[in-house]
């Protein structure tokens, strides 16, 4: 298998390029598997907290916010999922003082500024996956209004008697969407943690 | 009299039914607008049931008793409810209206007594404030207040308290619930809402958290909803890990391992990753229990056997109309039974190695096939027929002269040559069972060509010609029948690499 520098997997990741993502994955998906395992999660654990691992350095990325010092790729990806993990357990009350630490990581990875990204990410995945769970036209409705897409044209696209229902539409769309949101007990627990 | 002390006793007469016609009316519809009122006279009413509640001849004695120390003007710091059991009878006697007037007028105190007792009710504190000092008095004493036989009154006095708090939380539900609507936030967030309403929103946005919270959520979901990349991101990685195999090694490595002829430097490496990888672990035991069931050629030989006495005493009637296609039958059957005998392998614990010969190849998987009539020909059936019969005998020699002699039509000699390929595989005549099998599979058009590559590349693993083994397999292959997973098998055990 070929073997892709630091800054070739960074670009990857930028560019969503399948061939980077699968070599992540291939390449280190199986140790924080076996760590979160080892410390008292699961299989499907273990793929959100990979997952969601990558969004939170995609968004790093994105604010050109990444730049390995001391560390590298690998040493940043596993230590923002054991970070991840570390607050799911916070979560289920798992003391972390128990923690089977098979993963290495570098504690100066753990600013500020990745506790508020991973706060964010958080948030922003809870939207999102409920976001997902609405219909297409609801998407594609509340998509446009947020983009400021005209009401007019909006209208026209979804193919809406008047800008009028569009409206109506879109404050159904998105209460609905935020009934879901709230209804969902991970919301509740984010509030709590913010308060 | 104060106001206060004038309202209560409104509510106490209204509680009484004390009220005329025009004071109720007045008094109900005060009542519905007024939630303070409400609760003064729900709490009221709670009062008068619990005392109700009680032995009411025991609590008209002890209020008896406690109207006349108070209006003898002797707080003496004790309603003394239970003392003076003698006057029992006395109580019991008939009360006049007056009288029992009088004991009602005393409510106010029993009031003041649950007050002290239910400390966390939302209640007033006017008789503190009309009584003052005396209150102080009043409210020591109750604290040594003797509750022995009043256990009613205790219950329903909790009872009202629970009555309260449950008011309590439903009043907090209410407060909580969202004053403005998805449809008043977006205007004031898209800077439609009118000045009028803009004004108290925004008074209100300052002072209300929970507004303040609900306007940031909604801020948040804009931003969050426009994220297509991250969604999009997120949606591939899904992807990948629901699609591919999560494992840093080839499958060359794999086989290699299991055969025990990976190289140093890359073992290492496949160890480390075997430790931590539960989905390489799970693959490799996968494999290794596939060659351990596969190479059970008493079980599979045994079950083939089985498998052959039943169809056979099922279907011998109609055999010489329809000859069913057994091999092909069993094929799907031996795979079938691979999971079985997965079970099966676990549970004997005796594992054998495969060897890895081709040899060993071959012997596992060449079975001859039987005749198949509905594959036959039009052409002089007389002679097939007997052919047919000295084959199913296994009669091979007999059964390629009589092919031989055989007039068969140009178009259908793919018939003759497959049946004459597979007497000389049987015969152990490699060779010559080849050139039967290209004739067949260089016919193009036939239902014969799949086997023949199949049997080719068994009889190349025989005569140890690997390469034109590996090509007829990987012809197999490419045909994705039924012989597609036991030639990617052999390949992997000839460590052929796949494509």
């Amino acid at each position: 298998m070929i073997n892709y520098t630091d800054a070739q997997i960074l670009k990857g990741i930028l560019r969503h390029d399948n061939l980077i993502l699968q070599y992540i994955y291939k390449q280190y998906y199986y140790k924080v598997n076996y760590f979160i395992k080892k410390n008292q999660g699961s299989e499907d654990d273990a793929s959100d907290i990979f997952q969601e691992a990558i969004i939170v350095i995609y968004r790093k990325l994105k604010e050109n916010d990444l730049i390995f010092e001391k560390s590298s790729f690998q040493g940043y990806l596993f230590s923002v999922c054991r970070f991840l993990w570390l607050k799911q357990l916070e979560k289920r009350r798992i003391e972390r003082e128990k923690l089977n630490d098979s993963l290495p990581f570098q504690e100066d990875v753990y600013d500020d500024n990745l506790v508020e990204l991973v706060d964010k990410n958080q948030k922003y995945g809870l939207y999102q996956k409920h976001f997902k769970t609405l219909s297409t036209d609801c998407q594609k409705l509340l998509q446009m209004f947020f983009e400021k897409v005209p009401l007019k044209e909006i209208a026209k696209i979804m193919g809406y008697k008047s800008e009028k229902y569009a409206k109506t539409r879109k404050y159904k769309c998105k209460e609905l969407l935020i009934k879901r949101i709230k209804q969902d007990t991970e919301f509740k627990k984010i509030l709590e943690d913010d308060t | 009299m104060t106001p206060k002390a004038e309202l209560f006793g409104r509510i106490e007469d209204y509680c009484l039914d004390l009220l005329n016609k025009p004071e109720r009316d007045e008094f109900e519809k005060e009542l519905k607008l007024n939630p303070e009122l409400r609760e003064e006279v729900e709490l009221q009413m709670n009062i008068q049931n619990a005392v109700l509640e009680m032995d009411v001849l025991d609590l008209k004695g002890k209020l008896e008793e406690i109207q006349t120390n108070s209006t003898n003007g002797k707080l003496n710091g004790s309603f003394e409810l239970l003392d003076d059991f003698s006057e029992f009878e006395e109580a019991t006697a008939e009360l006049t209206t007056e009288e029992l007037i009088e004991s009602f007028e005393s409510l106010p105190k029993v009031h003041v007594y649950q007050h002290e007792r239910t400390s966390n009710e939302n209640i007033h504190h006017y008789y503190k404030e009309q009584n003052g000092s005396e209150q102080v008095a009043i409210e020591d004493d109750l604290n040594g207040f003797d509750m022995e036989g009043l256990e009613g009154l205790e219950e329903a006095v909790l009872e009202t308290d629970i009555l309260n708090l449950r008011e309590t939380l439903q009043q907090v539900a209410k407060s909580v619930e969202p004053q403005y609507s998805v449809e008043d936030i977006d205007s004031y967030l898209e800077g439609e809402m009118g000045d009028d309403i803009l004004a108290e929103f925004e008074g209100e946005l300052n002072q209300n958290e929970l507004l303040q919270s609900e306007v940031n959520l909604h801020k948040e979901l804009e931003m969050a909803v426009a994220e297509n990349d991250v969604m999009d991101l997120r949606s591939e990685l899904r992807n990948i890990m629901e699609s591919e195999t999560s494992w840093n090694v080839s499958e060359q490595a794999i086989e290699d391992f299991i055969d025990g002829v990976l190289e140093e430097g890359m073992l290492e490496e496949f160890s480390a990753e075997l430790k931590e990888n539960t989905d390489l672990m799970a693959e490799v035991a996968l494999r290794e229990n596939i060659n351990s069931a596969v190479s059970e050629m008493d079980i599979m030989g045994l079950r083939q056997k089985l498998q052959d006495a039943r169809d056979e005493s099922e279907k011998k009637e109609v055999k010489s109309i329809i000859m069913p296609r057994i091999e092909i039958g069993s094929t799907k059957f031996w795979r079938s039974s691979v999971a079985v005998v997965l079970v099966l392998v676990g549970l004997l614990g005796a594992m054998q190695m495969n060897t890895n010969t081709i040899d060993n190849s071959y012997d596992k998987y060449f079975e001859s096939t039987t005749w198949a009539s509905e594959r036959s020909v039009d052409s002089d059936v007389s002679v097939i027929q007997q052919a047919q019969m000295y084959f199913q005998q296994n009669e091979f020699q007999k059964t390629i002269d009589l092919l031989n002699d055989a007039t068969v039509k140009a178009d259908e000699q793919f018939v003759p040559q497959f049946y004459k390929g597979l007497s000389y595989q049987n015969l152990n005549k490699y060779p010559s069972a080849v050139t039967e099998y290209t004739k067949v599979i260089d016919h193009g058009n036939n239902m014969f060509i799949e086997e023949a590559e199949w049997y080719k590349a068994l009889c190349y693993l025989k005569m140890n010609k690997r390469a034109e083994a590996k090509k007829e397999l990987l012809a197999v292959i490419d045909r994705k029948g039924h012989y597609e997973k036991d030639a990617k098998a052999i390949l992997r055990k000839l460590k052929y690499s796949f494509k």
